[in-house]
């Protein structure tokens, strides 16, 4: 990179030093103040953390309406809600986990933490990104006014027709349900394209690809298979709006339709989906252990290869959700061998995982404390769904509660366990200050013993017979007492997410002050003040190793030559991140907030009108015109 | 492309692993009811052939593994005390050596899955429901 200033008088890092360069490019990098700069903001730590508190807000809805559920299977034949509230409550619970929260909650820790952990200034389209947020927020917002309407979908997280179709299922229900999915999922899509181009063009100088953190890697991979499976499911429940609403016939067998298609569509998506959900877990994972081991990952190869084996064999699995449907026998077979061999990736993952504790020296803080219970989770919830991939006992326990038990301790396990632990290991980073140590340990234990005593007892339940989805059960069934046990373990865990709650209030006023990096960690991210100046890094930093920070001890080198008189970052080459261009980053706008209140005005109308999508397009194409008119930015320099 | 055979492609096995994989799991599901009807066994020769063009992947990768390109040298930054030593050729080779070991490596894993594919069309004439 050239040196001092560019021949337009382009005042460059190399002339600034120390605090004035950090105020310099502060003020360049920073948000406005007020509503508008709240509005308009494009720094991804800003929006990172929206996404990160709106997510936690929808699992704590999730959460409250699988309470309510517990609540009413305690004892049979108990009267706290009707069936016709019930149905409402497990796809609000389902819908909400799956599209509201589990999807979104890594792309929001890979918001705000992949740009930090790559060493550059801001995620790539940052306006995409601001767009991509607001559209997550219109489709979760429009679910629950829907359910506070008493017009919240009520067939189910995936919604099978013919229940969720015109026949079926007459008024707006489904079709909430369905236009849900088409906000959460292209918001999804966005989020996973600025991940890749981030991380392949924007990694500091250095950062080959074998010196990527495997958190990167992780969340990269996710990426992909949110790119290639998402729009399975949007083609699926734009199908069934079609149906539901121009009267199209593509899931009516009677008019020359395929009921099962649309098994086949929502499962090309649903069984990724989960692997969509536990990857950011692995990322976290891979991130704390060699914190709190300290010492390096072993196994960085097996683990980076586990994770592009999983993300392929993903797409092979789906059909053994559907292990019921009369599919020849020999179709089924090819979906138990993937679905077996699967598990040799994941265990190669969890053995790496077990030998850089072993080879270390750990240290029990609370984020490894969630770290262990999610080996114990996961695992357990991995046995089952082996046992779920043999066709034979699939068609046994087939949507019973032995079904639920499994995919909560794979999910609960693989993803919220970790995420917990990710919560206390990056809060520091976040706010600058320390979570409560001693309230961590709490939360930990209230967290692992309520999840442990509210879904064991569910497998035993599932294999005496008691199926999923039913409101409430005769008391000569002999399932009440382990449905009251079950429903103790969820008061529990529910205690536990309190608990988490106080402990965030309480520590953002009073926590121990954090300096760059309390747990002397080795990834970049630590490389920076907590929480980070809008600009992330003063000077981007030149990588020399795959932990950097514990590599250089003296300090990182750095990388001069970036203007500090407008959004500049460096644009590298893929395979080893060796600096291209000087690209400018886009400044706040208003546009993606207009845009995305167009997109969400057109698609909650085509519910109600084809014509929608017709008269929608004029203020969409308004809002796209203003967001990409030609601006006087700098050209882009070698 | 003769450079590229006897050099090998870092990538290969990344690439062919999973799209033979890709291709048997789309393949064999659309052949379940044609294995019925002729009874022939096309499943097993066809993840036989599959199999095989994932570890021709395989072996790219593993050539590239052992040769890599002279261009590594100068392309990546200058060695720096890094401790990924295992995967550093005495000549260089970083970072394209570690994508050629998980060539092979993710070659051979889809060779399995598909050849588990193949025994199933063993087991199973096709007409079973």
């Amino acid at each position: 990179m050239s040196d001092g200033a560019s021949a337009t008088g382009d005042l460059r890092d190399t002339s600034l030093d120390g605090p004035t360069l950090n105020v310099r490019l502060s003020r360049v990098w920073g948000t406005p103040r007020g509503l508008l700069g709240a509005l308009t903001t494009v720094d991804h730590k800003i929006i990172g953390r929206r996404y990160i508190v709106t997510a936690f807000l929808f699992l704590f809805l999730g959460g409250i309406t699988a309470l309510v559920m517990r609540l009413q299977l305690a004892q049979p034949e108990s009267g706290l809600v009707g069936p016709d509230t019930y149905n409402q409550l497990f796809t609000m619970h389902g819908s909400t986990m799956m599209f509201l929260f589990g999807v979104p909650i890594g792309e929001a820790m890979a918001v705000y933490l992949v740009p930090l952990m790559v060493g550059t200034r801001n995620i790539a389209f940052p306006r995409l990104n601001a767009f991509s947020y607001w559209v997550y927020l219109s489709g979760g917002l429009f679910l629950w006014i829907s359910f506070l309407l008493n017009i919240g979908p009520d067939v189910g997280w995936f919604a099978y027709v013919p229940l969720s179709g015109p026949e079926y299922s007459p008024g707006k229900r489904a079709d909430v349900w369905a236009q849900m999915i088409t906000f959460t999922e292209l918001s999804g899509l966005a989020v996973a394209i600025e991940i890749i181009v981030t991380v392949l063009k924007q990694r500091a100088p250095g950062m080959t690809l074998d010196r990527v953190p495997l958190f990167v890697w992780a969340l990269f991979v996710n990426s992909f298979i949110i790119i290639f499976a998402l729009p399975a499911v949007m083609i699926a429940s734009t199908f069934l709006i079609l149906d539901r609403l121009v009267g199209t016939h593509l899931f009516n067998p009677a008019e020359g339709g395929d009921a099962l298609l649309y098994q086949h569509l929502f499962w090309f998506f649903g069984h990724p989906e989960v692997y969509i959900i536990f990857l950011p877990g692995t990322a976290f994972v891979s991130a704390i252990i060699p914190t709190f081991a300290r010492r390096e990952i072993f196994g960085y190869l097996a683990l980076v290869l586990s994770l592009i084996a999983t993300g392929f064999l993903s797409f092979g699995l789906w059909v053994h959700h559907m292990f019921v449907t009369g599919l020849p026998q020999l179709g089924a077979a090819f979906f138990t061998a993937s679905s077996m061999l699967i598990a040799i990736p994941n265990g190669l993952q969890i053995f790496c995982w077990i030998a850089t504790l072993w080879d270390g020296r750990p240290v029990w803080r609370t984020p490894l404390l969630f770290v262990a219970g999610f080996f114990f989770i996961f695992v357990a919830g991995g046995l089952s769904g082996i046992m779920l991939a043999s066709v034979p006992i699939d068609t046994q326990v087939h949507d019973t509660y032995f079904v639920v038990a499994h995919f909560h301790y794979v999910l609960i396990g693989g993803n919220v366990f970790p995420l917990l632990g990710a919560i206390y290991y990056w809060f520091p980073k976040f706010t600058g200050r320390l979570l409560s140590e001693r309230l961590g340990r709490w939360n930990f234990w209230l967290a692992f013993i309520g999840f442990n005593v509210a879904f064991f007892p569910m497998h035993i339940s599932g294999l005496m017979g008691m199926p999923r989805r039913v409101y409430t059960y005769g008391p000569e069934m002999g399932w009440g007492d382990l449905q009251l046990l079950s429903t103790a373990g969820a008061l529990l865990l529910f205690a536990s997410f309190v608990l988490f709650v106080w402990n965030v209030a309480a520590s953002l006023r009073r926590g121990d002050v954090a300096g760059p990096n309390p747990w002397n960690a080795g990834t970049l991210e630590w490389a920076t003040a907590s929480p980070p100046p809008p600009h992330n890094f003063n000077r981007i930093p030149l990588v020399t190793h795959r932990e950097p920070l514990w590599a250089e001890r003296g300090g990182l080198p750095v990388v001069t030559g970036l203007s500090v008189s407008h959004r500049e970052l460096m644009v590298s080459s893929v395979a080893e991140a060796e600096p291209q261009l000087r690209e400018t980053s886009p400044a706040p706008s208003i546009w993606p907030l207009v845009a995305a209140i167009a997109v969400g005005a057109t698609f909650i109308g085509s519910i109600f009108t084809p014509y929608a999508v017709l008269w929608g397009a004029l203020p969409v194409a308004a809002a796209l015109t203003g967001w990409f008119w030609p601006k006087a930015m700098p050209e882009d320099e070698e | 492309m003769s450079s590229l055979l006897t050099r090998g492609l870092p990538s290969a096995g990344l690439y062919a692993g999973p799209m033979a994989w890709l291709v048997s799991t789309q393949a064999n599901y659309a052949l379940a009811a044609w294995s019925c009807s002729y009874q022939f066994p096309v499943i097993p020769l066809l993840a036989a052939v599959l199999a095989a063009v994932s570890l021709a992947g395989g072996v790219s990768s593993w050539r590239a593994y052992r040769q890599p390109l002279p261009a590594d040298t100068t392309t990546v930054p200058a060695p720096d005390g890094s401790q990924v030593a295992t995967l550093d050729g005495p000549e260089g080779g970083r970072p394209h050596r570690m994508i050629a070991a998980i060539g092979v490596l993710v070659a051979l894993l889809f060779a399995v899955v598909i050849a588990v594919h193949g025994v199933a069309g063993l087991v199973f004439t096709g007409c079973e429901r």
